[in-house]
């Protein structure tokens, strides 16, 4: 008595090669190699599809789509007073950190300000004394051209900006009226 | 300001161009409305600060 089964034959008694199931724990027969074929066929595809993703870029938009939204705090305002002008109240709960982007055209100085919070003013430590922003503006030089300000490298706010901020307002005067362009700010904010 | 040259502007300021020679678009905030301020102010028409919310209602559909 040998531990080996019955050798399966096919209807003309020729035997079946037959192979270990090692899920099953015993003997069937071998069926050739078509199923991993298959499999072997279904993962070359996928493969291809993802190679023809990386190689049109879609694959790379996908990503930045995902995970940076673009937030207008001021869109495209044509500021014609030197009057004080406030955004709303925008909430940046959802985003991580993000970056300050200024754009714009007025051809006048500026000076910009934030407010955190909807209700309490925000003290900042500056040479030595805590001021209100509201007396720490940023200053934005003239500019009639299109061209982006990266607000964060300030070095008065670029520890705010940059650490993430729930809301904020801002509050923008022109120091002339300006006659042409716009003022556009927007929040590039990296989602939770 | 009648809607008329709100709807004007923007007509002229979408076969403009901006100073890159890029074509004046609805998608660039920015550009169009410098080229709407830039249409008013050729045309003497008075205007006070608007932003590209106030465009809304007058952009082709």
């Amino acid at each position: 008595m040998s531990g080996y089964p019955p050798i399966p034959r096919d209807p003309s008694g020729a035997p079946l090669p037959v192979v270990w199931d090692d899920g099953l724990q015993s003997w069937k027969v071998y069926e050739g190699l078509m199923p991993l074929e298959t499999k072997l066929a279904a993962i070359e595809s996928k493969l291809l599809a993802l190679d023809s993703k990386f190689a049109d870029g879609s694959a790379k938009v996908a990503l930045s789509g995902t995970n940076v939204e673009i937030v207008k705090i001021f869109d495209a305002v044509a500021i014609t007073t030197t009057s004080s002008i406030s955004s709303n109240l925008i909430s940046l709960n959802r985003y991580k950190t993000g970056t300050f982007v200024l754009y714009h055209t007025l051809g006048v100085e500026l000076e910009l300000y934030p407010q955190f919070g909807s209700t309490l003013n925000s003290y900042i430590h500056v040479n030595g004394e805590w001021k209100s922003t509201q007396v720490a503006p940023i200053t934005i030089p003239p500019r009639d051209s299109e061209g982006r300000i990266m607000l964060n490298t300030h070095p008065t706010y670029k520890d705010v900006f940059s650490s993430g901020v729930p809301s904020v307002r801002f509050v923008v005067r022109a120091k002339t009226a300006p006659t042409s362009g716009s003022l556009t700010l927007e929040y590039w904010g990296s989602i939770r | 300001m009648s809607d008329a040259k709100w709807v004007d502007a923007i007509s002229w300021a979408l076969t403009q161009t901006n100073g890159l020679g890029e074509k004046i678009t609805v998608e660039v905030h920015h550009g169009l409305v410098d080229k709407v301020r830039e249409y008013f102010n050729v045309n003497d028409i008075e205007y006070d600060t608007f932003s590209y919310e106030d465009l809304i209602p007058y952009l082709p559909q």
